[in-house]
């Protein structure tokens, strides 16, 4: 019988240890009986042979194993009980901590759905961005040029890529449509690592002029304006005039370099404007490391390359610098997403401080049931396991009130936070989510539980009971109270103070005068694109007529 | 005639006896004990109150199987036997002890030569 098996059967196994020693000591007393004694001292003498039944059951019990997780499991049904007894103290305390851990959760989705899932690319560690830096602008981009002599001298990047955004009008398909895409390298898809969907991604040859006129989409734009058609591939679509055939489709979640662009087209750097200006900073980069080189060799490889090419700009402070592709959509975010998650945690130790004195409150009431069970032997330890399981059964029910509360406040937090916290649309109550309210609902637990539990189990406050008239105020118990409240408190006048100082903040942003009256003005951008409109006066024509269509819509001036 | 002095027994030594008992045949705790006194002419006498937990721990170490069974009295008592696993175990364990004796009598053998 297994261990399992041991403590599934408890009861079953009890019974049978006590049918197991009192034969023994049956057949003890009917040799005995053979042997002439009399009944009544057959049994004593029986029994004072045997020794203590219950101290053998005792050291048989300890022999099954199981012990341990049988006096967690009685506890835990004790310390239900009471619980659902204590109808003023429980449910206070279960939706303190729900709130705490709930308002923990949300914020922490936030963070795991930015910060800390796992990006698409395939061993992402190894991606890098190269930046330019001069001494009034830290991230400057690079040139055809530049970014040609380092595609030629580099032998750190296994594939290095160059891309740049640009506005384009899809026309065509349903309403004419202004949206971003992305001129890239084929080798840009090569250092990302990543496959299409449906089709491919750009061969080599589609980066030199005459076979750019290809086209991968994005997930979302395939579903939104091509009506998810499985057979998109080798058809074709108008972007701003000219006619592109549609090679590729990427899978769902990939996003280069921002959810901003719908589209990738080839950067074919040999021609068009790229041609027509090979100085001008147009290109972001970023590669894949070769393998098995490490960043110190490529900030080495860089220092070689950079004293190369600007030994002919004697005297330029430029400098060449990288680093990961995942922190560059993720720099800006990360300083307020971790205030905001510390403010919360501060939120959450405030929940603990109030539970904490909840219990601290509550325990003086139960003074006298814990006073039989130390009179009855029961060791310290036993007490405060007690206690800390009625804690930790409070935070597992706030824990689970909390996820339920989170999932409501994630969906809150998804609609307000697109704008400025890119990535938190995909935040959701997911498994790793889950698994950390869990996990701070068993710390919390712990943590809010053991100052009750310590000071409520101390011996010498239930010895000085017994001699005391009745209610004699624990005066550590009351000190502990004390210090509870000023620690809430203190933490409660940080927050206030954060939250006072950002709202400030904040009042005088939206109060600052833009010199002009911004009440009732709209603005609109209209992109003429190069291929319908070639000269000048056609763009005049057109903009001429934007504005009498305008000015004709009554109440506009 | 005043009963022999009783040796108390370490509790590896009473894994090892309970053991070879039951390499014999089923046999429950009572009948163990009355065994182990009657071979050691009164030697061996194991207090009740540790010859239980000792079966229990065997039995939970997967070196005795237990079966419930009537006995001839018609009352139902736990039977213990030896497993296949107790068997190699008593057989690895009496081999350490009687090097262990064996040793242990060499040296008090020697005490009494350097005596002379």
């Amino acid at each position: 019988m297994n261990w399992f098996a041991r403590l599934w059967r408890r009861r079953d196994l009890e019974r049978r240890l006590d049918q197991e020693l009192r034969f023994h000591m049956q057949e003890r007393m009917e040799e005995l009986l053979r042997g002439g004694a009399e009944e009544r001292d057959a049994r004593r003498q029986a029994r004072l042979e045997f020794g203590g039944l219950e101290q053998a059951k005792e050291q048989c019990r300890d022999a099954r194993g199981t012990r341990w997780a049988e006096s967690l499991l009685q506890d835990l049904r004790y310390a239900a009980r009471t619980l659902l007894k204590a109808r003023a103290v429980a449910p206070i305390a279960v939706a303190a901590m729900a709130l705490g851990i709930g308002a923990t959760t949300v914020i922490f989705s936030a963070v795991y759905a930015v910060l800390l899932s796992p990006l698409p690319w395939p061993e992402a560690d190894r991606l890098v961005a190269l930046h330019q830096r001069i001494p009034s602008e830290p991230r400057v981009r690079f040139s055809p040029r530049e970014f040609l002599a380092w595609t030629n001298g580099t032998r750190a990047f296994s594939s290095l890529g160059a891309y740049a955004g640009n506005a384009f009008t899809l026309t065509g398909r349903g309403e004419p449509l202004a949206l971003y895409g992305t001129l890239a390298t084929p080798s840009l898809f090569e250092a990302l690592g990543v496959r299409a969907a449906f089709g491919r991604t750009f061969q080599p040859r589609e980066g030199a002029a005459g076979h750019e006129h290809v086209l991968i989409l994005s997930d979302a734009l395939w579903r939104d304006r091509f009506n998810a058609d499985p057979n998109i591939i080798g058809q074709s679509a108008t972007l701003s005039g000219e006619s592109y055939t549609i090679v590729g489709v990427m899978p769902p979640g990939f996003s280069f370099p921002s959810r901003r662009y719908s589209l990738w087209i080839p950067a074919a750097l040999e021609s068009g404007i790229f041609r027509k200006f090979p100085d001008a900073h147009l290109l972001s980069v970023a590669g894949r490391l070769a393998s098995g080189v490490s960043f110190a060799q490529l900030q080495s490889e860089i220092d070689l390359l950079s004293r190369r090419a600007f030994d002919q700009d004697a005297g330029t402070q430029r400098r060449v610098w990288f680093q990961p592709l995942a922190e560059l959509s993720r720099s800006e975010v990360r300083r307020p997403l971790i205030t905001l998650l510390s403010a919360v945690a501060f939120v959450l130790l405030i929940a603990c401080a109030n539970v904490a004195g909840l219990l601290l409150a509550r325990s003086t009431g139960r003074r006298g049931e814990l006073a039989v069970r130390i009179a009855l032997g029961a060791p310290r330890r036993r007490l405060i396991q007690q206690l800390l399981i009625e804690a930790c059964l409070i935070a597992a029910a706030g824990g689970l009130l909390g996820s339920v509360l989170a999932g409501w406040g994630v969906t809150v937090l998804r609609k307000m936070g697109a704008a400025t916290l890119p990535g938190v649309e995909t935040a959701r109550v997911n498994l790793p989510v889950l698994l950390f309210a869990a996990a701070i609902s068993v710390l919390t637990g712990l943590v809010f539980g053991v100052v009750p539990s310590v000071i409520a189990s101390r011996r010498a406050a239930h010895e000085r009971l017994r001699s005391g008239p009745r209610g004699t105020r624990d005066r550590t118990a009351t000190w502990a109270q004390s210090a509870l409240v000023s620690a809430e408190i203190a933490l409660c006048v940080v927050l206030l103070t954060g939250a006072g100082l950002m709202i400030h903040s904040f009042v005088r942003l939206a109060s600052v005068d833009p010199g002009f009256r911004a009440q009732n003005v709209l603005t609109a951008s209209v992109v003429a694109t190069e291929a319908s409109y070639r000269d000048a006066n056609q763009v005049l024509r057109l903009y001429n007529s934007v504005l009498d269509g305008l000015r004709a819509i009554p109440g506009a001036s | 005639m005043p009963p022999p002095p009783k040796s108390d027994l370490p509790q590896g030594t009473l894994d090892l006896l309970i053991l070879k008992i039951c390499a014999l045949g089923p046999v429950h705790g009572y009948a163990i004990a009355q065994r182990l006194q009657q071979v050691s002419r009164d030697v061996v006498q194991v207090p009740q109150g540790s010859l239980y937990p000792a079966l229990h721990r065997l039995e939970n170490r997967g070196l005795l199987a237990a079966e419930w069974k009537p006995t001839d009295t018609g009352r139902e008592a736990k039977f213990y036997r030896l497993t296949r696993k107790g068997k190699a175990h008593l057989e690895v364990e009496t081999a350490s002890w009687r090097r262990l004796a064996a040793a242990v009598a060499l040296i008090l053998r020697l005490e009494e030569g350097a005596a002379q």
